[in-house]
């Protein structure tokens, strides 16, 4: 079996590795570079636990090829916080009740992350549109989509002078 | 299934490809969005498959335009397509229609038009759109570019009218005459599902009702997407109205689609009417003609 180099890019940081034609991008940012925030659920797109965004858009990490992302920019939810500050996303899954047994989580926050980076106003229809390739089985969904509202209607108010 | 190729190629040149593809026959399988190549890879449905061959560096993703024709390179995600600026045409209402609501995002944003078109399953939406449109698809292989119609491009099950080292370059969309309109819908069980039916109209009106053309692309009704010709037939020359879509849809009760599990041939001949008159009233309305 072959393998290649890769040069990786994931929040800000330069990778360097070798990689097998079977790795997906979810396994090398979990197994080999140990960034284990990204979770795998299904394993084929059905999920979204492994969400993570490929040059801002949100992909099923467990579906593209470690390979496809030389030269791109990943970021993961390691890549949310800035030191001890949190993402506001994050401050408003916490302060919403937006997570019980945080396993679907990271992948939440990744397809919010993405929408309100693309949309920062976003409709209510916008917000489930974004949310719906997450699944989550402890929720019901509400807390979460409260939290991505609240945080977006922040981040309008902050952003007002 | 642990799925475990043995080899990646990341061709940088369109005869590169070819020649990886061509000199490894059926052990190679063209990886663009990766969205159903890992599905069926991790159900064991391409046992004979160790080689992958990424496309995703041929500068394949783009639309374009000329007088006659639009041009989508194989590559294109569904989301770069949804946000083209050739949305806005009434002649490609039904792909707006599908793409606006297209979900989840994260398969939207990799999956790709050549993928939709050579993924070999009947129930997606782009096929029986891209049917509707009356497009081509440019293949490229060893002996060159052949550019087929959509409508014969489709043979089976997982079987397209691809020949050895050949892959799908491009689909040809020709710009239709004005007053043309077209319309998409289809039947899921939830919003993230995979289609169980779907339809796609397109109409070009002369005045406000009578009909020049119309094609009609289905899906979930074959084993492959069709077109509904007979329906078709049924409009040119004459008013597009309810007496004439009645007429139209009787001709649909004679095609015997496979069984799905939540979907037996009855139900869906029953509901492929009610979609594909909803995507003539849209076709309808876009091409201009009087609201029916």
């Amino acid at each position: 079996m072959t393998h290649y180099d890769l040069q990786l890019k994931i929040n800000q940081i330069d990778y360097s590795l070798t990689v097998g034609p079977y790795e997906s991008l979810n396994r090398v940012i979990r197994e080999r570079l140990g960034l284990t925030g990204t979770k795998k659920g299904c394993d084929y797109g059905g999920c979204g636990s492994c969400t993570v965004l490929v040059d801002g858009r949100p992909v099923y990490s467990c579906m593209y090829p470690a390979l496809r992302a030389e030269g791109k920019e990943v970021t993961t939810v390691e890549g949310l916080a800035k030191g001890d500050d949190l993402d506001p996303l994050q401050e408003a899954f916490v302060n919403y009740g937006g997570l019980q047994c945080g396993y679907c989580t990271p992948g939440f926050l990744m397809s919010a992350r993405a929408l309100l980076d693309r949309i920062a106003q976003p409709s209510d229809r916008d917000i489930r549109y974004a949310l719906s390739g997450n699944l989550c089985r402890c929720t019901g969904y509400q807390k979460i989509f409260r939290a991505v509202k609240a945080a977006s209607e922040k981040a309008t108010v902050g952003s007002t002078p | 299934m642990v799925f475990r190729p043995q080899e990646y190629f990341r061709p940088a040149s369109l005869g590169e490809a070819v020649t990886i593809l061509d000199g490894h026959g059926e052990r190679a399988k063209i990886l663009a969005g990766g969205t159903a190549f890992y599905e069926l890879a991790k159900r064991g449905m391409i046992p004979n498959v160790d080689r992958i061959v990424d496309i995703s560096k041929l500068d394949l993703s783009y639309v374009r335009e000329d007088e006659q024709t639009v041009r989508v390179g194989s590559t294109t995600t569904l989301a770069e397509l949804g946000e083209s600026s050739i949305m806005e045409r009434p002649y490609l209402g039904a792909l707006r229609d599908a793409l606006e609501n297209f979900t989840p995002a994260q398969i939207k944003n990799a999956a790709t038009v050549g993928g939709e078109i050579c993924a070999g399953v009947p129930f997606l939406d782009l096929p029986p759109i891209l049917l509707s449109l009356t497009s081509r698809v440019v293949v490229l292989g060893p002996k060159g570019e052949r550019v087929i119609p959509l409508e014969s491009f489709f043979i089976d099950y997982f079987l397209q009218d691809l020949r050895r080292g050949e892959f799908v370059k491009e689909i040809q969309i020709p710009k239709p005459a004005d007053s043309t309109g077209s319309g998409f819908a289809n039947l899921k069980r939830n919003a993230v599902d995979l289609a169980v039916l779907n339809a796609s109209s397109m109409v070009t009106l002369e005045g406000s009702h009578r009909c020049v053309t119309c094609a009609i692309g289905l899906g979930g009704m074959a084993r492959i997407p069709i077109r509904a010709r007979q329906a078709e037939q049924v409009f040119v020359g004459k008013e597009i109205d309810d007496p004439t879509i009645n007429d139209a849809l009787r001709s649909l009760a004679e095609l015997k689609p496979p069984s799905a599990i939540h979907a037996p041939p009855d139900y869906k001949r029953r509901v492929i009417r009610v979609l594909v008159r909803d995507t003539l009233r849209r076709a309808l309305e876009r091409a201009g003609g009087r609201p029916i």
